[in-house]
């Protein structure tokens, strides 16, 4: 507050340092004034901004934010601003399916000759900022929505004879020694197989839902020698997006695709392909289910989605306040995930701390923020992450609004195309702007 | 603990005027990690570098914080006297009160309020930065030069004077540019082939000058000391190290009546030609737009008739590689597109006075070609529509310059001059003929300029009228030009033969890709821009990359050959060292925690990020890893923001730095 | 089609043969005026130069009552009428704070939402292809400089109607009707407009020098879309001529007239009979 008792909002700029940080010099040097509110913190380029960056900005009480760089095609580095861009445009979606205020954060291109333009967005943004007041909703339990309860699909048998066909198959690939191990379903849980009497462990039934792939990160799995894995074609999504992220040689694994009836999980209700497409070999076979069209087309949200994006962004914020309210850091979420495989996760590091490892609301919201925004065109959508929550927390939400993202925004799905680049890391020039002014 | 050192500066009063210092330099002292805080009038001067210096002994300080003004203007002055104080110059840190405080708040409290919190921020930072050693590359010393007209030859010859190679790349067939179209250039009269000539056989003819002429910059890699271009040969359909330059095939070419743009469309040509007599190379071009043989393949009698065998229908656009330490561009300038219409979007029209409409309505550098002795009408002045020589000729200044409505808001700064010049000119041809010249000002601050000027009105007779023109219509073979007088209070009708106008400056076309290409930037009118406009006025902030002439901002002759040897003494101050310092406040990933997913490698603008493998002393094969490449990082940071471990990181603005910087302003 | 009409006070009361012919010719061509309920004088050139709220609020009564009429187009005849309604009908559409005082003001809701149509507009709807349909008798006899006025193209960004210096929109319809039309250089030159009484030697004067340019370039004839520009050149053709000594017999036509007469239609019913200059 001033002595007028007029709020003072607190606004952090991150601005590039060869265009924005010289175009509010410019300002300077052309004595254009503005209000005092902003704090600029110079980075080399917008490409150097994470997304931790604009949340920890409104962690610690920033009641607006500016990201500013060059205009596209005049960054000093050439290209830092379009992949900033692009993370821009997925981290938006993200925010608004959080419920963040988005008429708090701002973007804009500002030339190292747009003094006046600097002196502008400022002015405006200070004064837009004094209107809606200071940031108080922020991971604010305020409302008394509750998340919707997504639809299950029916559950159904899987094709007659498939077990047998899967058992057949892994006794001939252990007993002539093309693979060490089967990782497959049990009737239990997942099992390793090592030796091929032991194949009638290995289940197919519609209790298979979890997805396996994700025990090719392990290094004990690694060890036992050349794998065998028995995926659906949910889970050989993950193959593929894990090959294009030079995590597995393809060659060094042999991949049984069963053709899936539906496991009577919510994921089931929006699948398209029932069968494995890049599999070594396919075991039974399904009813074809005619494809709306090409596979990166159809939406995937759910109608579970678009009702949690048809609530105010308050009501969304205090949906997730609830959620994550139950979070208790036991991230079995990230162990059971095949796509989070960094060895020292994000959450361990401690210099900086970039995310609270503290099971408060403000801890739990950074790592699902950041869990969230590292699948950005990567989740493949298996939910194992929901199923293994013990806080039953609805992960698989937030992931599809994302996915949704992608998907309308670059016409991607994770996992799906093998000649595709990754999302992030990549650019396109005709990348929508028409949120950057 | 650190021991910081933070010393406010009054900048004179600029600073001082707005921001409390005193209450400042109290407040600053009680920051974690300040050792010691004080304010002074001009911590830039000697005395103030004299002062810090002093403290980081006294102190034993080992980082050094300066609140005064953008870093862009001192970090490099302060990091040289930190190091001469045998503090490492990475530790010093620029906190940015004047332009982003002082010069832009007025009210006091509250920019000292800011001022306290952009120090902290610097502090925070300066708490953590790594003592860095610069990385030293090797230097290839030779020079790219783009564009070979005045300003670009000025340059080459310079900077091949000095002992080093340049390449020299010019688009069109012959090097020149705009004036070696200019009949006689102010304020000596000199002809201006005379004088640009003997500098352009000069070029042709220096042992350490390659011309690429008809050729075009394609691709532009590395950094300063270490460019690689890729130059696009395009095809000329003769080759010229056959050609003799006899001119039987230009004689002989049936299609001589294609529009000249050397004559910017006053005079023809063949389809086969050497753009003017003097040019270099001297060598012709086949126009392949026109030529039968090349369109239907027919003709093809320049090729029967050439004696040496030079014509060579086959010829194909050839890339070719150079490797440089330098660029300096000097791709000038090319007149306002006046038109028919008007267009404000890709600012081309003017849409009045009927340019385009009136044959005899023409623009100034098409009046230099009619006046020159080597033009489409040998120095005779004949007017386009009916070759009769001109009694009264309208020059009308401001054309498309100065003009917030439709045109440009700049002066461009030459035509006063030039105008004054066609006036002189004109009289000296057509001695009684009348010369009279709408203007709004007179802008002639050069040496000679003004005298130029009174000369063209009291011993040549030019009438001057200061005024704009409203309109030019036609009305029996004369064109009715009706404009005012303000000076006497009355319209003015003037019945002229000919009318010239001064079109407004502009960069030449494809300005914007090149500048892309080279990183470097450039304003909404396409002038490239400087480094600082009063102090560093031919560099960029492309390191490496110079600019000169007329694409940087209007100018006439004189200061295009001025600014051209500056940017050829920056280019011989660069490939003086032994070796180039890199800034070391580059890129790393720590490769213990690096899960090689190689989204870094993907993102990274500059390919400075390698596959590479984690082995033990004894060569086993540990894991795979990102690595960086220091010669080739260029410290943008978008690695560090794609790796999900954040295993990347980039110094002198790593995680750490950033997370406390923002942490600070609780 | 049906548009709604604002005649003005030069359509009501001195230049009612405009009216008179425009009407006729409309009819013809089946489009459907209805006259704006009520409507009160656009301020002209007076308000502006008194006072810039008047300025507005002239206009903006008008606008107020044509969108209570319902009318999403309104054709206004009479270039200055139109010029002070497509200025504050801009005004008005641009800027909320301005719609709320108007509307106080004027004591009736005005948004800015009903686009202001000259004559010439009106036919470029109506369209070429159906004014060639139409023709009955091409207009062989004409020679015709098209004479534009001050006001119809300018100020440019506020009409945005033709090319502000040299414009050709009535050349086209008339080529397409049969007549001929010169190339002349008074097309968009002043031709004294309001100052008939108070300053006549102005008005002849300018009005002479646009006479003999048109005749100097070979037409027999003007065709204008100004009622003003009509009465300076029709009326005072005769004061014209004894002044300067010189016999001119240019006949001015209303736009509205010679594509009446193409369609047919009689002199007597397009008002032609009570112009000052007949056809010689």
């Amino acid at each position: 507050m001033n002595e007028a008792g007029q709020f003072e909002p607190k606004i952090v700029a991150y601005v590039c340092n060869w265009c924005t940080y010289l175009g509010a010099d410019l300002a300077g040097t052309t004595r254009l004034e503005y209000p005092p509110n902003v704090r600029i913190i110079r980075l080399p380029c917008t490409g150097r901004i994470d997304f931790n960056l604009i949340v920890k900005a409104f962690e610690i009480g920033a009641d607006a934010v500016l990201v500013s760089g060059c205009h596209p095609g005049d960054c000093h580095y050439t290209a830092g601003n379009y992949h900033a861009r692009r993370r821009w445009i997925l981290f938006r979606e993200l925010l608004e399916a959080l419920g963040f205020e988005m008429e708090r954060i701002h973007f804009t291109w500002i030339s190292a000759a747009e003094g006046r333009k600097w002196q502008q967005v400022v002015t405006e943004i200070t004064e837009q900022t004094r209107k809606l007041g200071p940031y108080k909703n922020l991971y604010a339990d305020t409302g008394n929505g509750s998340l919707p309860i997504p639809e299950a699909a029916p559950a159904v048998d899987q094709p007659a004879g498939s077990e047998g066909s899967l058992r057949q198959r892994c006794h001939q690939l252990l007993a002539d020694g093309t693979v060490k191990v089967v990782i497959g379903y049990g009737t239990g849980g997942p099992v390793c197989v090592t030796k091929p009497a032991d194949v009638g462990r290995l289940v197919w039934n519609n209790q298979c839902s979890s997805n396996l792939t994700t025990y090719l990160k392990r290094q004990e799995v690694r060890k036992l020698g050349r794998a065998a894995i028995v995926v659906k074609v949910c889970d050989e999504r993950a193959l593929v997006v894990l090959e294009k992220e030079s995590q597995l040689d393809r060659k060094d694994l042999h991949v049984m695709g069963m053709a899936c009836n539906g496991m009577g999980q919510p994921k089931c209700a929006t699948c398209d392909v029932r069968v494995p497409r890049f599999a070594d070999e396919v075991i039974g076979e399904v009813a074809s289910v005619p494809l709306a069209g090409p596979p990166n087309a159809a939406p995937r949200g759910g109608a579970a989605l678009e009702v949690l994006l048809a609530k105010s962004p308050a009501e969304r914020m205090a949906c997730w306040a609830r959620e994550f309210e139950r979070c208790v850091k036991c991230y079995a979420c990230r162990q059971v995930c095949p796509l989070c495989y960094c060895e020292r996760c994000i959450v361990e590091k401690n210099r900086p701390t970039v995310i609270d490892p503290s099971p408060t609301v403000k801890g739990n919201f950074a790592w699902h923020i950041t869990r969230a925004f590292h699948l950005a065109g990567r989740c493949i959508g298996c939910d194992e992450c929901t199923r293994a929550c013990p806080a039953g927390i609805d992960l698989r939400l937030l992931n599809l609004s994302l996915a949704k993202a992608a998907e309308e925004h670059f016409g991607y799905r994770a996992g799906i195309n093998r000649d595709v680049e990754p999302l992030i890391g990549a650019y396109s020039l005709q990348d929508k702007e028409n949120f950057i002014r | 603990m650190s021991r910081i050192g933070v010393f406010i500066c009054w900048c004179g009063e600029n600073i001082a005027r707005t921001v409390d210092v005193d209450a400042l330099a109290q407040e600053v002292s009680k920051f974690p990690g300040v050792r010691c805080a004080m304010n002074y009038k001009y911590v830039c001067s000697d005395p103030g570098q004299a002062l810090v210096r002093e403290k980081i002994a006294a102190e034993k300080l080992d980082a050094v914080v300066i609140a005064s003004c953008s870093p862009h203007m001192h970090l490099k002055t302060f990091r040289r006297a930190a190091q001469l104080a045998g503090l490492n110059p990475y530790k010093v840190e620029m906190a940015n009160i004047r332009e982003h405080c002082s010069w832009v708040h007025h009210d006091r409290a509250k920019a000292t309020a800011k001022a306290a919190s952009l120090i902290r921020l610097s502090v925070e930072k300066a708490r953590l930065d790594h003592e860095l050693q610069p990385i030293r590359v090797p230097v290839t010393r030779r020079a790219l030069v783009i564009g070979g007209g005045v300003a670009g030859i000025q340059a080459a010859l310079d900077i091949a004077d000095a002992g080093y190679e340049v390449v020299m790349v010019e688009r069109e067939p012959s090097i020149g540019g705009k004036m070696a179209g200019l009949s006689e250039t102010f304020p000596t009269l000199d002809c201006s082939q005379c004088i640009l000539t003997p500098r352009m056989v000069e070029v042709g003819q220096h042992p350490r000058i390659k011309l690429y002429s008809y050729s075009e910059v394609e691709r532009v890699e590395g950094y300063i000391g270490n460019f690689t271009i890729t130059i696009r040969q395009k095809a000329r359909y003769v080759d010229i190290s056959k050609c003799t330059g006899c001119g039987d095939c230009w004689s002989v070419c049936p299609l001589k009546r294609n529009k000249s743009e050397f004559d910017y469309g006053m005079g023809v040509r063949a389809s086969i030609y050497v753009p003017f007599p003097q040019a270099v190379p001297a060598r012709p071009v086949i126009d392949a737009k026109t030529c039968a043989k090349i369109i239907r393949n027919g003709c093809g009698l320049c090729e029967k008739k050439c004696k040496a065998g030079a014509i060579n229908f086959q010829d194909t656009d050839k890339l070719v590689e150079e490797k440089v330490g330098a660029v300096v561009v000097a791709t000038g300038y090319k007149l306002y597109d006046i038109g028919e219409k008007q267009d404000k979007a890709s600012l081309a029209g003017y849409g009045e006075y009927g340019y385009g409409q009136y044959k005899d309505v023409i623009d100034s550098l098409q009046f230099e070609r009619l006046l020159s002795a080597s033009g489409p009408t040998n120095g005779v002045l004949k007017r386009p529509s009916d070759g009769a020589e001109p009694k009264n000729v309208v020059f009308i200044s401001c054309v498309g310059s100065r003009d917030n409505a439709k045109g440009l808001p700049y002066c461009s700064k030459i035509c006063c001059m030039y105008t004054a010049k066609h006036a002189m000119l004109y009289k000296h041809k057509v001695h009684d003929g009348q010369a009279h010249v709408f203007y709004m000002d007179i802008r002639a601050g050069g040496k000679g300029y003004e005298e130029f000027v009174r000369r063209a009105i009291e011993q040549d007779g030019a009438k001057y009228y200061r005024g704009r023109v409203s309109k030019i219509t036609q009305e029996d073979g004369k064109l009715v030009v009706r404009g005012a007088d303000t000076l006497a209070g009355v319209p003015i009708t003037v019945e002229a033969d000919l009318v010239v106008l001064a079109a407004a400056m502009r960069p030449a076309d494809g300005v914007a890709e090149l500048a892309q290409k080279l990183n470097v930037g450039y304003d909404e009118f396409g002038f490239l821009l400087e480094s600082h406009p009063k102090l560093r006025p031919v560099e960029t902030n492309a390191a490496g990359v110079f600019v000169c002439g007329a694409c940087q901002a209007p100018k006439d002759i004189p200061e295009s050959v001025a600014q051209a040897s500056a940017a050829a003494s920056k280019v011989a101050v660069t490939f003086a060292a032994d070796e180039l310092m890199r800034e070391p406040e580059i890129a790393g990933i720590n490769e213990q925690t690096c899960v090689a997913c190689y989204a870094c490698l993907r993102a990274c603008p500059y390919h400075a990020i390698e596959q590479a493998e984690v082995r033990t002393p004894r060569g086993v094969f540990v894991k795979h890893t990102a690595r960086v490449n220091p010669g080739l990082c260029m410290g943008c940071g978008t690695c560090v923001a794609v790796c999900p471990s954040k295993s990347a990181d980039l110094e002198g603005f790593t995680e750490q730095q950033i997370y406390a910087m923002v942490e600070s302003l609780v | 089609m049906n548009i709604g009409y604002y005649p003005g006070c030069a359509l009501h009361g001195s230049s009612d043969d405009y009216e008179e012919s425009l009407r006729a010719c409309l009819r013809a061509l089946d489009v459907q005026l209805q006259e704006i309920d009520e409507w009160i004088c656009c301020g002209a050139t007076a308000a502006h130069a008194l006072n810039q709220k008047l300025s507005t609020a002239l206009p903006a009564r008008n606008l107020a009552l044509a969108e209570r009429g319902g009318f999403g187009e309104m054709l206004a005849p009479c270039p200055m009428c139109s010029m002070q309604l497509i200025k504050a009908q801009k005004a008005l559409a641009g800027n909320e704070g301005l719609r709320r005082e108007m509307s106080g003001i004027v004591e009736l809701e005005v948004r800015g939402t009903t686009r202001v149509l000259n004559l010439i507009q009106v036919f470029e709807q109506v369209g070429l292809d159906r004014l060639k349909a139409a023709l009955k008798s091409p207009l062989k006899s004409l020679s015709a400089a098209c004479y534009y006025g001050c006001l119809l193209t300018r100020p440019p960004d506020v009409v945005e109607f033709d090319d502000c210096e040299q414009p050709r929109s009535m050349e086209a319809f008339l080529t397409a009707l049969g007549a001929k039309t010169v190339d002349w250089s008074y097309r968009t030159e002043c031709c004294g407009g309001g100052m008939t009484l108070a300053s006549e030697e102005t008005v002849l004067d300018l009005s002479h020098k646009i006479l003999s340019n048109a005749a100097a370039h070979g037409a027999n004839c003007l065709v204008v879309a100004c009622p003003m520009c009509h009465v300076n050149l029709d009326m005072k053709q005769p004061d014209i001529e004894r002044r300067y000594g010189v016999r001119h017999g240019l006949v001015i036509y209303y736009l509205s007239d010679v594509v009446g007469m193409a369609l047919g239609l009689p002199e007597s019913a397009l008002g032609i009979n009570r112009h000052f200059v007949g056809k010689a």
